[in-house]
């Protein structure tokens, strides 16, 4: 009980948070000397025109007016209209998004699964050679310009070796059945496995290329708080007490060495989902990255303040997640 | 215990596992399905029928129209109109590469009243809109231009009754094949417009049942409502919009299956993606990166004039701190303006910098548009140059800031390094230029503002009559931003614009430019060519010389030897294709 109040309290403070950024971003958009109503017409606009959409779209009245309106809409889970795309801006974010969260999982996945191993490899060689080969792919993921691995793998694998390319799926495949929007949970629950095929290895390369950055950063804490831990006097006890290796560096150092690792991979999706834009714009992948970027050409003030607001929440999800491992991974840690 | 350590581990390896299994079966189901695809092939009669059979007929478009277009729908959207031009059909179109008349399409013929205040458009009979037996009649086109002039969207300033370029006063249905548009003023710029996407014909009976609060504009988002060779199959924003073939196309038959228009922002994509075969036209590449797709094998290149001009323009009211301290205007004086006419070198500029993507321009009005000079050649002659400057007192030289955008031009020739160019062939006159890259809107409001000393950068078409170029080069918006003004070129103009014989009205507007070169603010550079990168399948080229839209419903897939050849070898020709991308990547981004 303690734990559901303390994630309701956690919850309800999403709230300052969501006023907080939606205030700071409408302010930023309407402080740019630009006029989103010129951008939509064009440059030959006639000054009836913009009036009447002024009025459409509220942009007449003072700015505490439209303030509160959209505060007002927001309290209703109304984002808007987008001045790009005149859809709900809502509808938007429930196109372009399941394509982000798909890459940052599949990212977020690789980043563990590659990253953790390699950690523990170097804690546990520290100093010899395969700690050596795992610092140089920790510095080369953290200094290698997503951009440039990008462009490479699509040369080698995509133009040279013909394997699959940017996009969510191959051209000549038709998309699973839209209802998540992640294509493979959708290839899935449809048994389109044509499609799932394909989509699993259009993942490949960008979530590499997204994740590699990440991988580095979790196996370099994974190595860091792991040698911290195999330091400590009950490991030099469970050692002398004869427990085998695997034992000491599995059950007794890796758990106790969790806790700063849980703290980086949250933070890292939250950044994974905000900071694809690189890597979208490389892959032509259809994410949320893309569509800030045609929100901040197009001065789509609804928008790019939906799309902040989503990405805030994102964060704040990610710190609750971490919080909440913390308790599970060391019960000693009392969350309430 | 509340975790046990041994439950991570296992779970670890499992996760492992099962990852590796998914991509390594996803892996050989995903690369099975692409080298042996089944796609709904048609085979296509009337052309070829041997080398099209078994071809899938369906063309992929890599752009950005599936992201950044605002609407489907005619009345709504002013940019990215390709898909638009193929889905509706307009009362005339143009014949490519001459812009400067219109040919019959849903009008069989037009008579235009002595005065040219009355057209009376004959439309063929006989048309159905696609998917529903709705007659395309007097009464459609009626609605379809009262419909944008009440949605008053990006593109109605064309067809406004109130200030808009053509002002119809009023559209009569005479029977159900005749219409009458009354103009309140003659207007060359009336056809033209009619040949427009804003001017597509829709169907009233499809519209007002799907009509919402907003004449079916949403809707138009989902669905089309024209008779054109397409209808709009489905857009995912963001990613790809779909037209399918409209089965009865009155114009002949259809003989693709689909056009997709696919998002793929970047340059690298689009170049690996034309030559591996996954896409099959791709644009805006630029003058560095059409090499590497030239030399593929059976990748064709098609080049067209675009109705476009590039200029640098000197502001007449200016003030210029001159070397010993005195603030001037010297773009003021006609002398300086022709000394800086005439220390540019054009050829670096078009031949060396446009590396064959520009063709050189005289005057303001590109090559195939109504009165296109093609006499008037710009010419360099620095010494002329240097004793215009001293004959107008200017001897010392003076320096000036000219505005450029970042990026490039859209034949992909970079603002600055044009702004170089000028900076050295004007350093030769004692014109020191400093080129400061300024974002765009930025600089659109310093420019309109009129406080821009030089700006470097294009005007491009909005339709094809020498209206949309005359007034804003000569008496309206860029000629009012450099504070230029020219009683005898104005009444030329707008003498131009009221003359009904084509012929005479070409020959005003030559005029025109020529007193314009002789005095003007303007430095006109060149033309730019659009160059389309078409993959080695899609025939025929012809389908793809109209610079407003590519006639998708005449082209077709010709089957092509396997291009699955042995390509991992990487040699010399790899590294610099490598190399280029990334730069394009730096300067595109």
């Amino acid at each position: 009980m303690a734990l559901l109040g303390y994630v309701l309290r956690r919850v309800t403070l999403l709230i300052p948070v969501i006023i907080g950024v939606s205030t700071l971003t409408f302010i930023i958009t309407r402080l740019i000397p630009a006029n989103p109503i010129i951008a939509f017409l064009g440059e030959f606009a006639r000054p009836a025109q913009v009036l009447a959409l002024e009025q459409k779209w509220g942009l007449d009245r003072p700015l505490y007016v439209q303030y509160f309106r959209y505060m007002d809409g927001l309290a209703h889970g109304d984002l808007g209209i987008s001045i790009h795309t005149q859809r709900p801006v809502l509808a938007d974010l429930e196109s372009f998004f399941p394509a982000t969260v798909e890459l940052s999982t599949a990212a977020l996945l690789f980043s563990i699964v590659f990253g953790m191993p390699l950690g523990i490899l170097s804690a546990t060689h520290r100093n010899k050679a395969p700690d050596h080969a795992a610092r140089v792919f920790a510095l080369s993921g953290v200094s290698i310009p997503v951009f440039w691995l990008g462009l490479l793998l699509l040369f080698v694998v995509y133009y040279k070796l013909g394997g699959p390319g940017f996009g969510r799926i191959d051209p000549s495949i038709a998309p699973p059945t839209r209802i998540t929007g992640l294509y493979v949970v959708d290839s899935i629950l449809t048994s389109n496995w044509q499609a799932l095929g394909s989509s699993l290895v259009h993942l490949v390369m960008p979530a590499f290329v997204l994740g590699y950055a990440t991988t580095a950063v979790i196996s370099r804490q994974v190595r860091a708080s792991m040698l911290e831990v195999l330091s400590q006097d009950y490991i030099r006890s469970a050692r002398a007490h004869g427990l085998s290796e695997r034992v000491v560096i599995y059950k007794h150092a890796l758990r106790n060495a969790m806790i700063p690792v849980t703290t980086v991979i949250g933070l890292s999706y939250g950044s994974l989902l905000s900071g694809a834009v690189l890597t979208e714009t490389i892959f032509a992948w259809p994410g949320i990255g893309l569509y800030l970027v045609n929100s901040i050409y197009a001065l789509d003030f609804p928008s790019i303040t939906g799309t902040s607001i989503l990405i805030a929440m994102i964060y704040v999800a990610a710190n609750l997640v971490v919080d909440l491992a913390y308790a599970y991974l060391d019960p000693r840690i009392r969350l309430g | 215990m509340l975790f046990d350590v041994s439950f991570l581990k296992k779970s670890l390896v499992a996760a492992a596992v099962i990852i590796i299994v998914i991509i390594i079966v996803g892996g050989s189901v995903g690369y099975y399905s692409m080298t042996k695809p089944a796609p709904s092939v048609t085979s296509v009669t009337g052309v070829t029928g041997a080398a099209t059979s078994g071809v899938e007929q369906v063309v992929r478009i890599g752009d950005t129209t599936a992201s950044e277009s605002t609407s489907m729908d005619p009345a709504m959207n002013f940019e990215d109109l390709d898909p638009i031009y193929s889905m509706y059909d307009r009362l005339v179109t143009y014949a490519p590469p001459d812009y400067s008349k219109v040919v019959p399409m849903l009008a069989d013929s037009w008579d235009v009243s002595p005065d040219g205040l009355t057209y009376t458009f004959h439309l063929h009979s006989g048309i159905t809109f696609t998917g529903t037996n709705d007659t395309v009649d007097a009464a459609a086109v009626k609605f379809s231009i009262e419909r944008v002039q009440a949605i008053n969207g990006p593109p109605a300033w064309l067809l406004r009754p109130d200030g808009g370029v053509v002002n119809i006063t009023s559209i009569d249905v005479l029977d159900p094949l005749t219409i009458r548009f009354t103009l309140g003023a003659v207007s060359g710029s009336f056809l033209p417009i009619m040949a427009n996407a804003v001017s597509s014909v829709m169907d009233p009976n499809l519209i007002a049942a799907n009509n919402g609060t907003d004449f079916g504009s949403t809707w138009l988002n989902e669905h089309s409502a024209g008779s054109g060779p397409f209808s709009l199959q489905q857009w995912t924003r963001g990613q790809e919009l779909d037209l399918v073939a409209n089965p009865n196309y009155w114009r002949g038959a259809v003989k693709l299956d689909k056009v997709i228009w696919t998002n793929v922002p970047e340059a690298t994509d689009k170049i690996f993606g034309v030559e591996r075969g996954d896409l099959d036209i791709v644009g805006d590449l630029s003058p560095d990166q059409l090499p590497l797709v030239s030399s593929i094998p059976g990748i064709q290149l098609v080049r067209n004039w675009d109705l476009t001009t590039v200029y640098f323009g000197m502001n007449l009211k200016a003030p210029i701190t001159l070397p010993n301290g005195t603030v001037a205007t010297p773009f003021s004086d006609r002398r300086v303006r022709m000394a800086v006419k005439l220390a540019v070198n054009y050829t670096a500029i078009v031949d060396v910098l446009g590396k064959g993507v520009t063709i050189g321009l005289g005057g303001f009005i590109p090559k195939g548009m109504l009165g296109y000079d093609p006499s008037l050649v710009p010419i360099q002659d620095v010494a002329r140059a240097k004793e215009l400057m001293n004959e107008a007192g200017y001897g010392g030289g003076f320096t000036v800031t000219m505005l450029a955008e970042p990026g490039s031009q859209s034949a992909g020739v970079a603002w600055a390094d044009m702004g170089l160019e000028v900076r050295q062939d004007l350093a030769a006159i004692g014109i020191t230029v400093n080129v400061q890259v300024t974002e765009g809107a930025t600089l659109l409001r310093t420019y309109r503002a009129r406080q821009a000393q030089m700006v470097i950068m294009n005007w491009n078409k909005d339709y094809s009559d020498p209206d949309d170029f005359t007034f804003p080069f000569c008496d309206g918006s860029l000629s009012h931003r450099v504070n230029y003004d020219n009683a005898t070129i104005d009444s030329l103009i707008t003498q131009a614009s009221q003359e009904v014989n084509q012929t005479k009205r070409a020959q005003l507007v030559v005029q025109a430019q020529q007193l314009l070169y002789d005095d003007g603010p303007w430095v006109i550079l060149y033309q730019p060519l659009i160059v389309t990168v078409v993959g080695a399948q899609l025939q025929p080229l012809s389908a793809f010389q109209n610079i407003f839209w590519f006639d998708y419903w005449q082209m077709y897939k010709v089957a092509q030897a396997s291009t699955t050849t042995s390509m991992i070898m990487i040699g010399v020709a790899d590294y610099r294709r490598l190399l280029a991308s990334f730069s394009c990547f730096f300067f595109d981004t």
